[in-house]
């Protein structure tokens, strides 16, 4: 028994000691939307360094403008990942929060999708960007974090069906209502495993610290976010790419 | 019986080999003993090309060869070249030898005569082979021919061998080369069948017919004039689309008939754009009589375009509507074949510098004039074609391009002239073809007519033509380019000198067959038409129509002065054919225009004798009402809207309308007659519209508004508005566009709206100066991409605009032909999705993807902070995506918004003045430039937000924002 539990902590610790990652919400990209509607993506971020900070700066969608435009979330809140953290955030419109909303054209036909990629820019710090005594000389380095994403428009589904999709929805709501509630519940090993190796009490007060901060700021600023240790539970999309460019070279010819 | 003649190859250009006997195959190929010389045999002794030959022995006075019947190869009148090799056995003594024809001829004396082939007596050894033989017409009377190869000279037998002979026809018939011939000797019908209630049966003819068969085709029960005789052309082979037949027909009334009926040759001949059929008359005879045959002779020509025939009936119809005739001895020839394969052709062109002192294959036209290699002048290196001597205006150098200029190709041709100012002022220089066909000369020009004024200052003067298409099939050898003069009276014949003669086949381009289709592509959205003309219902730019769009409207071809020029005469001939092709292609049409208010392109009939007098009003109204009529009921249902009344404002009249000369007889009423009368006569359903320019400017929109307001309020049918929308590439913007058509939309609901003649020249508007063109340039690829994002905005603007817009029609589909390109000066202008070579442009994927854009994909970022509080130095980089060139990048502004932290203010010091320029940025390169911020009084924990607006290649703009940015 002992020897199963540690294998899976082993495989568990092997697969998330990866790079900073940012996934989305949902992982694959895909979203869809019947014309004239918005989609938009939420995001899990990981901080697998034991010393920084990740703070987001900004969203780009790269990809054709033909059925729809991007607007971008993460400018305007603070998001921000600390050692051996996990971010997640979900999309939410009236809120603003998750990477950022794609208005699908209300002219737009049914089938038409639009491939494309969203860029987070990030920054890393090795102090704490929300602690009194932050330098911002503790700047790291910075990135952009690129996820592949497909907007898919659906199409008008026809007045009878509406009727009967809204009564299915409304039976099966209260279990929906359950099922979520399940799955925000569930811990996933990848924060688990990781945060076992090196935990110790300066770790648990820090996590309290951020976790009390988080709160006060939800209430106080309800669009910015902040996450520890202990927040979140995802490890995936580990894979996502992370383009670095901690103090890259001067550009020859660049103008 | 069906007698097929020589069913040679269709696609010739003038010359065809038809025999060649080279004997590789062990056999005599037909060959046999002539005049008592031995039977020849296939032999290896020798060969002049491949392994074998054929080996003779002359009869033992030296007499005799071999020989070949060429009853079945040689037609009567035509034209042919004869030749073979020939070559002595090893120790024979030399000799001479050469080709003959023992020809059977009533018109030889004792029936018989020996025609010598080419030279007489060519001097032949046993050391090698030697060319014999020669040009040979054959007569229209012979009724034998022998071809033999013989010795000239020997009294003694020698032996020879014959190897490599091949017959070319260099020139058909009189008349063509016969493809099928029908006498009816057989008893049958040969395939003719009733046109009509008739009967047809196989007769004797009471009067002996053409070609003494006593067969004819007897036509009874006719019950109505087009009732005869027809045969189905698709089943005779050798009746192919693009050539051109001589059809020969003999007709005998059954009975007299004084009223002198005629007879008629027709076709009827049915395809995709026309199921029911259109009838083609092609000759009508003399009076018809029962006593004698009378001939009747038509030609006949046919093409694949705008789809292939799925019938073609001939017939012979006669004026009576009752008579019962005879026909006979039918004969289909081709006069000329259908333009080839330019695959098989010599596509090398011809250029004559000169520089080797001689002609260059130039010489005087009449024989007269005298044409001199010189260096007295010379356009490039030192000798240059002097002509003088001229003995008419037509008298000058020529150049034969046969064989280098083919039936359906295109050329460019450039020369260089010179005239001396001892010569006058000016001279008009003409270059033209002389061209003969199955004896038939023409002289099609191909500067046009009169030609290229050129001035004689002792300067060299370019003639050229970039693009001539040549449209003339020709006999062997039979085509010349030629220079003259054409003076405005009488006769110039001034001397020139000519230089750097060019002759260059023009590939035809061929397009895209791995891209989207743009009317494909925007189904959802609207229909996507292009302006044509008659040149583009063939060939690639037919194909280009065909993959790229779903409507067309004519550039020209429904004007008022294209159908009816003269009142009363109509004229619709290019137009049925560019609805031809629509309904082959299941496109739409737009019928432009009607009325042009402005008077262009409009005979002077319409508008009378132009005053406002009530006599004057009643003809320009009958004016306008009769050829409305008419041409909405000529076109029917086959177009779907009409610009009735084209281009009717002017914002700068109180009554924002034109004051032309239509509105200068009946003022605006000129609209309502127009207008009403479309209603009245166009079919059901067909949309009527005003179509005009420069909806987008404010003062016209006002004025559109009005106008549409003013005939909304009197009941005046209406339908629709088209915005023609020729734009610049600085104007409109894509905002006015929206507005236009939201104004349209909100003000008249209901009212369609349609984008009618959409361009978009590379020149900013009112620059009626500049010429990317000039001094052999061509417009920058940094122009063709600013060109491509405007595109991209138009279009995801008017996507937007779906359910008010119902079609967008281009002007045009490609830039090798668009009228920018004289208006506002002649200058190189590129508006379309394709360039000159039908290739898809950025204006393309601007319009259908524009993630294929140069630029897409750039991108920006921070990409370090340095240095101290009051000096930080952020690096900001743009990085191109890997599509294509990101050009005239640059940074707009730098602005930074305080977000956290006690207020402060940073100071930005930017590299310089904003626009802070990038420039061109390579795909997948990138460009950086470092802003100076000094944030003193800034807590560590003030955060900013960064926003930078940035553009590239003037459209592709976007905004960087990136926020939580501490110093």
């Amino acid at each position: 028994m002992n020897r199963i539990v540690l294998v899976l902590m082993t495989a568990a610790f092997a697969t998330c000691a990866q790079a900073d990652s940012l996934a989305l919400i949902p992982v694959s990209g895909a979203a869809g939307g019947l014309p004239g509607t918005t989609v938009g993506w939420g995001f899990t971020l990981t901080d697998t360094s034991t010393s920084n900070w990740i703070v987001l700066n900004d969203s780009t969608f790269i990809g054709s403008p033909v059925y729809g435009s991007y607007t971008d979330y993460v400018s305007s809140m603070f998001y921000v990942a600390g050692p051996s953290s996990t971010l997640q955030v979900s999309w939410n419109k009236a809120l603003l929060s998750g990477t950022g909303e794609f208005d699908i054209f209300a002219t737009d036909p049914a089938g038409a999708v639009t491939p494309g990629t969203i860029n987070v820019d990030y920054s890393v710090f090795s102090q704490d960007p929300n602690s009194p005594t932050f330098d911002p000389s503790s700047l790291v380095t910075s990135g952009t974090f690129s996820d592949p994403v497909q907007i898919e428009v659906t199409p008008e589904p026809a007045s009878w069906t509406l009727l009967i999709a809204a009564a299915l929805l409304s039976a099966m709501l209260p279990g929906w209502r359950r099922r979520a509630g399940y799955c925000r519940g569930v811990l996933a090993s990848c924060s688990f495993a990781q945060a076992r190796p090196g935990f110790n009490w300066s770790d648990r007060a820090m996590e309290r610290y951020a976790s009390a901060f988080r709160l006060s700021l939800r209430s106080a600023m309800p669009r910015h976010r902040y996450a520890s240790a202990r927040l979140g539970s995802s490890c995936i999309a580990l894979s996502k790419s992370r383009k670095a460019r901690s103090n890259p070279p001067p550009i020859p010819g660049g103008r | 019986m069906i007698l097929v003649l020589a069913l040679l190859c269709a696609s010739h250009l003038g010359a065809q080999v038809v025999a060649t006997y080279d004997f590789e195959d062990g056999t005599v190929q037909g060959w046999s003993s002539f005049n008592g010389a031995s039977t020849p045999v296939s032999t290896t002794a020798a060969a002049y090309t491949g392994t074998h030959s054929l080996l003779t022995t002359t009869g033992a006075t030296g007499a005799g060869g071999p020989s070949i019947l060429l009853n079945s190869v040689l037609l009567p009148g035509a034209q042919y070249t004869i030749t073979g090799y020939l070559r002595l056995t090893s120790g024979e003594t030399a000799t001479n030898a050469n080709f003959t024809i023992k020809r059977s001829d009533p018109g030889c004396s004792g029936g018989t005569c020996y025609d010598t082939i080419g030279t007489y007596q060519v001097p032949v050894t046993a050391s090698g082979f030697a060319q014999i033989g020669g040009m040979y017409t054959v007569s229209t009377t012979e009724t034998g021919l022998q071809l033999y190869a013989q010795l000239v000279g020997p009294t003694t037998a020698q032996s020879f061998y014959l190897d490599d002979v091949v017959i070319t026809e260099t020139a058909p018939p009189a008349g063509g080369t016969p493809i099928a011939t029908y006498t009816f000797a057989d008893g049958g019908l040969d395939g003719w069948a009733p046109f009509g209630s008739v009967t047809l049966a196989n007769t004797a003819p009471p009067v002996a017919d053409p070609d003494g068969d006593h067969h004819a085709l007897l036509v009874t029960n006719r019950t109505a004039g087009y009732m005869g005789p027809s045969l189905n052309l698709l089943n005779v082979s050798g009746v192919v689309a693009g050539a051109t037949y001589q059809i020969t027909a003999y007709v005998l009334l059954a009975n007299p008939d004084s009223a002198n009926p005629t007879a008629t040759l027709s076709t009827k001949l049915t395809n995709c754009a026309n199921s029911s059929g259109a009838y083609s008359n092609l000759a009508t005879s003399a009076a018809l009589s029962s006593t004698a045959w009378t001939k009747v002779q038509g030609t006949l020509t046919f093409s694949n375009i705008p789809g292939p025939p799925s019938s073609l009936t001939f017939y012979i119809q006669s004026s009576s509507a009752t008579d019962s005739f005879y026909i006979d001895d039918v004969t289909i020839s081709e006069l000329s074949p259908p333009p080839p394969n330019p695959s098989q052709q010599d596509n090398t062109g011809i250029t004559t510098t000169f520089e080797d002192g001689g002609l260059d294959g130039w010489s005087s036209r009449t024989g007269s004039s005298t044409l001199t290699n010189t260096t007295a002048a010379a356009h490039s290196g030192t000798h240059s074609l002097l002509t003088t001597g001229r003995v008419a205006n037509y008298d000058g150098p020529q150049i034969s391009v046969a064989d280098k200029m083919y039936n359906g190709s295109q050329y460019s041709i450039s020369v260089w002239v010179m005239l001396l100012p001892a010569d006058g002022s000016t001279h008009v220089i003409n270059m033209s073809l002389q061209v003969t066909l199955a004896g038939t000369t023409s002289y099609p020009g191909v500067t046009g007519y009169p030609g290229v004024t050129v001035p004689a200052d002792g300067a060299w003067h370019q003639i050229k033509v970039p693009a001539y298409n040549m449209a003339s099939s020709y006999d062997t050898g039979a085509a010349h380019l030629y220079l003259q003069t054409v003076p405005a009276s009488g006769n110039d014949l001034v001397s020139f000198y000519i230089d750097d003669f060019q002759l260059t086949y023009l590939a035809p381009p061929t397009i895209q067959s791995n891209i989207p289709s743009i009317f494909q592509s925007l189904s959802h959205y609207f229909p996507i038409g292009a302006e044509v003309d008659t040149t583009d219902l063939s060939g690639p730019h037919a194909q280009l129509l065909e993959k790229h769009f779903n409507s067309l409207v004519s550039g020209n071809d429904m004007k008022w002065s294209s159908v009816e020029a003269t009142k009363g005469t109509y004229t619709y001939g290019n137009a049925d054919s560019e609805i031809g092709l629509a309904k082959c292609n299941d496109m739409q049409v737009r019928g432009h225009n009607l009325v042009w208010a402005t008077g262009q392109q409009t005979p002077a009939y319409a508008t009378g004798d132009g005053t406002n007098s009530p006599a004057n009003q009643a003809v320009v109204t009958a004016n306008i009402q009769e050829h409305i009529q008419s041409e909405v009921q000529h076109f029917g249902t086959n177009v779907y809207v009409w610009d009735v009344v084209n281009e009717p404002l002017d914002p700068n009249q109180p009554d924002c309308l034109n004051h032309g000369p239509f509105y200068n007889v009946l003022g605006k009423s000129y609209i309502d007659v127009a207008l009403e009368a479309a209603r009245q006569y166009a079919p059901a359903g067909t949309k009527l519209f005003i179509n005009d320019y420069s909806t987008t400017d404010p003062n016209r929109l006002a004025c559109l508004v009005s106008v549409v307001h003013d005939l909304k309020n009197r009941g005046i049918p209406l339908d629709g508005v088209g915005h023609e929308m020729h734009n610049a590439i600085n104007y409109p913007s894509t905002a006015a566009i929206v507005n236009t058509i939201n104004t349209i939309a909100g003000t008249f609901p209901g009212l369609e709206q349609q984008i009618t003649e959409m361009d978009l020249s590379v020149y900013n508007a009112g620059n009626n100066t500049s010429n990317y063109g000039a001094n052999g340039g061509t417009v920058p690829a940094s122009v063709l991409a600013e060109q491509g994002w405007l595109y991209e905005q138009y279009f995801t603007a008017l996507r937007q605009l779906t359910g008010k817009l119902s079609a967008v029609t281009f002007w045009g589909m490609a830039d090798d032909d668009t009228w920018l390109d004289s208006f506002p000066i002649n200058r190189l202008d590129m508006p379309l999705p394709f360039d000159t070579g039908l290739q898809a442009k950025p204006a393309y994927w601007g319009i259908v993807d524009p993630t294929q854009l140069p630029g897409f994909g750039l991108t920006f970022s921070l990409t370090s902070k340095t240095g101290t509080q009051n000096a930080r130095v952020w690096i900001l980089a743009a990085n191109n995506g890997n599509v294509g060139t990101a050009y005239a990048t640059q940074i707009k502004g730098f602005t930074l918004t305080q977000t956290s932290g006690a207020a402060c203010t940073p100071v930005i010091t930017p590299p310089g003045a904003f626009p802070v320029v990038l420039g061109d940025i390579a795909a997948g390169g990138a460009a950086s430039e470092s802003f100076t911020i000094d944030f003193t009084g800034c807590a560590a924990l003030a955060r900013f937000t960064l926003s930078v607006p940035w553009s590239s290649a003037t459209y592709n703009t976007g905004t960087y924002v990136s926020g939580n940015q501490f110093r």
